[in-house]
């Protein structure tokens, strides 16, 4: 029984909330901001995400480019969030008292909506002036790390050349002589 | 001319219905950044490489074209089944009964302030707009039109797109002569004996004397 009316309660709970998405879909004026809002966030994690998940390429090929399109969408969201809001604030304070209230509210839709095509337009060029300085110090970042690496690993032994001049005997090279598939000897 | 007259053309019918809903929005932008994108790269002076910049361009522009019609391809069945399932919710109210399609709701869909004359026709009102519980019951299968709009875009741009872009775009640039000459770099690559213009001398001198 009591089962039951969890269940009863949780259909009901469930109910409501879509029935309040819905009405919230059906009735904000917001719906482009939204729809722009949620394609960068979306983008800025699946992205990335199959960028690395990309077998053919090189790791750090990858590491870049998914860094890259993730500073895309970084650029992205602020400035779809942003532009529709002061967008909307220009509205209400520039447009006259005497507009009716329906008109108000569409010239309010489509100012946002401008804005948000505006930040489209403007994107690419944010992402010039941004990304380089980041990218640059992620590459020094990264090559500082190598060098590190480099420092660190234990230094290879070098042998000394075998000479085959004049009537000496052959000397045998002791660097390949365990390197691939012989035959005899 | 002072701010709020040049805002006034904004507050058009016909501009409203467009903007208003995901669709409009999603293909706006996807339309802009087609155009806009390529152009951007096109006039980039940070990158000298002419045909670099051809390429980088011509990809972005299909991968955006690809885009929009993956909008397409998604949203109009979302919203066609949607509808299908929601439609009940206008059920009893006497003022909605007469939308029975989808081409019907969206007619009405234009302005529930201010009906357009198709609208008025098709719902045999005298009503200038829909108000009271009939315009709620209106509000939710909207919503729910926008909610289906906005998952299967969101799904189309971030997840579809980005997977079958490489498959296709590839191909398709290709075939308009734009693949990447430099792809082979570090690939074993095929000689054909035919193909190979090695120039053997004792091989002519004997072709000569034969």
């Amino acid at each position: 029984m009591a089962d039951t009316n969890s269940a009863y309660k949780f259909t009901q709970l469930m109910k409501d909330n879509l029935k309040n998405t819905f009405k919230f879909f059906g009735e904000s004026p917001h719906g482009a901001t939204i729809i722009a809002c949620s394609i960068a966030i979306f983008k800025g994690i699946l992205r990335p995400t199959f960028t690395m998940m990309d077998k053919k390429s090189d790791p750090e090929t990858k590491k870049y480019a998914a860094m890259r399109e993730g500073l895309t969408e970084v650029a992205a969201f602020p400035l779809y969030a942003v532009t529709p809001w002061i967008a909307g604030k220009i509205v209400d304070k520039f447009v006259s008292k005497e507009t009716e209230e329906f008109a108000k509210k569409r010239i309010k839709t489509n100012a946002k909506f401008l804005a948000i095509c505006a930040s489209t337009l403007i994107i690419p060029a944010v992402c010039n002036i941004m990304q380089p300085p980041i990218m640059a110090a992620y590459k020094r970042s990264q090559d500082a790390k190598k060098a590190k690496m480099a420092e660190n690993m234990p230094k290879a032994i070098t042998l000394n050349k075998p000479s085959f001049s004049g009537n000496s005997l052959p000397v045998r090279n002791l660097n390949k002589s365990n390197y691939g598939m012989r035959v005899g000897n | 001319m002072n701010i709020n007259s040049m805002l006034q053309p904004l507050a058009n019918k016909n501009f409203t219905y467009l903007t208003k809903g995901i669709v409009g929005a999603v293909v706006f932008t996807t339309v802009l950044k087609a155009v806009g994108r390529p152009a951007f790269i096109m006039t980039d002076k940070r990158n000298k490489d002419p045909e670099a910049k051809k390429y980088t361009a011509t990809k972005e522009f299909l991968y955006q074209i690809l885009c929009l019609g993956l909008t397409f391809a998604m949203v109009i069945p979302t919203q066609h089944i949607t509808f299908a399932f929601s439609k009940k919710l206008m059920k009893g109210i006497k003022e909605l009964e007469k939308i029975k399609t989808y081409g019907a709701f969206k007619e009405v869909c234009k302005d529930i302030d201010e009906f357009t004359p198709k609208a008025i026709k098709l719902l045999g009102t005298k009503e200038k707009g829909l108000t009271g519980t009939a315009r709620e019951k209106f509000n939710l299968v909207k919503g729910a039109d926008e909610m289906g709009s906005f998952i299967s875009s969101l799904v189309g741009l971030t997840i579809v797109a980005p997977l079958i872009s490489h498959e296709i775009l590839h191909p398709v640039m290709h075939a308009i002569g734009m693949g990447k000459k430099d792809n082979n770099i570090g690939k074993p690559t095929e000689t054909f004996l035919a193909d190979a213009k090695v120039p053997n001398d004792k091989t002519n001198r004997l072709n000569e004397n034969a």
